[in-house]
């Protein structure tokens, strides 16, 4: 490691505290643009989405139904989310 | 598509901002459908008190659930980095943000930016649970009871009144809060009964439960900066489900030390911060929230969850004396702790 790559190193940077150096560690972070694309919108927004289904499915197969897939949902989420 | 992404760009202060947007969107979707659903019953075989009740719950639940998410985790990036680039969409998309949350988005904004990260885990911080005489949180259950509204209301009240946050608070507070109640009021004049059980039982879900046991598990068993313990004040939640479905909240820690970094940087910052944070006794788990939430809810036993949460559950290299020697740490689960095999460490990482 260079005298150089020690100054830009997270541990260097946090041990001097100056904006600048702060500066250093999230130098370069942002990712380029990428194209959106509709699995990445759905994934992002999936339990929005997965509310307005169940709701809005009730017409098709009622509140009860959508009580049970609501139950579900919630105790699928608290266990793996 | 490219021509599309730069005409986006134009509006949008980054592409990734368009997920916050239809996110909100969805929301607003999710309640005009549930109240569409509700005055018109019978297309729904809605037909008497047990159906009624029934939908009630999962729409009350299901839309308490996405519009705590949607401020306490969508509009809060926007806090942090506004989202288009035009000043007065960002002020107006943020008054339309949050009314279906139940807040004024400038009352949220103050108690976020200027209260909670500006003093994160110090008794000036008055978003966080009320802490115990040994540094616990009081029991999650009773921080989700108290705090909202009841707890925010008086501090608000106070912070506007005495000018914490700036000169003339007060009188901005005071013109929010007019329009929120212009937009908050809407489905109060459609149906009154509708408003009560599909806006403000939603509202009582999203703060109580949703924000409320956020809040909670985002600082839980950590110490504020002022300890000289400087990156335990945030746990980091490193579940991808979670992170990708959640804005990248999860990165709690990161978020707190480089409130700036965009929520979509936040998994390339936690690369890079990782080795400091494991030398420095920063404190990771390996799920969400979701399950975090559950575990410190438990009933039958509160001390033993808050322990497994806030120490037993920590990734191996992120367990450090330091954090291990709190005075109330029960020796046992201690020992089970120690002979845990450190086999998730290598599953997660990278």
């Amino acid at each position: 490691m260079t005298r150089n790559d020690k100054a830009q190193s997270p541990a260097a940077a946090l041990a001097h505290p100056h904006p600048d150096a702060l500066a250093t560690i999230t130098r370069g972070l942002a990712a380029p643009p990428r194209p959106l694309t509709l699995a990445a919108l759905g994934g992002r927004s999936l339990f929005p989405l997965l509310a307005l289904l169940i709701l809005a499915g009730t017409l098709l197969w009622g509140p009860f139904v959508s009580l049970a897939l609501a139950v579900v949902t919630w105790n699928l989420v608290g266990r793996f989310g | 598509m490219t021509k599309g992404l730069a005409e986006r760009q134009r509006v949008f202060a980054r592409i990734d901002d368009v997920h916050c947007v239809v996110f909100h969107l969805a929301v607003l979707a999710a309640y005009a459908v549930a109240f569409w659903v509700y005055l018109h019953p019978a297309q729904a075989g809605i037909e008497g008190p047990w159906s009624k009740i029934a939908f009630v719950v999962a729409a009350a639940g299901l839309l308490g659930w996405i519009s705590g998410v949607d401020v306490g985790v969508n509009f809060h990036n926007h806090t942090h980095r506004r989202v288009f680039r035009s000043p007065r969409l960002n002020r107006w998309f943020g008054r339309v943000w949050t009314f279906s949350g139940g807040w004024p988005s400038y009352f949220w904004e103050h108690a976020h930016v200027r209260v909670h990260h500006a003093n994160v885990m110090e008794p000036s911080d008055w978003t966080l649970p009320v802490r115990r005489g040994d540094g616990r949180f009081e029991n999650v259950w009773r921080y989700c009871a108290l705090h909202w509204p009841w707890r925010y209301a008086g501090h608000l009240w106070h912070d506007f009144r005495t000018g914490r946050g700036g000169h003339k608070v007060g009188r901005r507070a005071l013109k929010e809060l007019a329009i929120f109640a212009v937009l908050w009021s809407i489905p109060f004049w459609i149906d009154v009964e509708m408003a009560l059980v599909l806006w403000v039982l939603p509202h009582f879900v999203a703060n109580c439960v949703t924000m409320g046991s956020g809040m909670y598990v985002q600082h839980a068993g950590g110490s504020p900066r002022s300890s000289g313990a400087r990156f335990q004040h945030s746990n980091t939640f490193l579940s991808r489900f979670f992170n990708l479905t959640m804005f990248n909240i999860g990165y709690h820690l990161e978020h707190h030390e480089f409130p700036g970094v965009h929520w979509a940087d936040l998994p390339a910052l936690h690369a890079r911060m990782r080795q400091v944070y494991a030398a420095e006794g920063g404190r990771v788990v390996p799920y969400g929230y979701y399950k975090a939430a559950r575990i410190v809810s438990s009933v039958f036993d509160p001390d033993g969850s808050y322990v497994r949460f806030t120490h037993s559950d920590l990734l191996p290299a992120f367990q450090r004396p330091a954090v291990r020697t709190a005075a109330w740490v029960d020796p046992s689960l201690e020992a089970n702790r120690r002979h845990r095999p450190a086999v998730r460490l290598e599953r997660r990482s990278g």
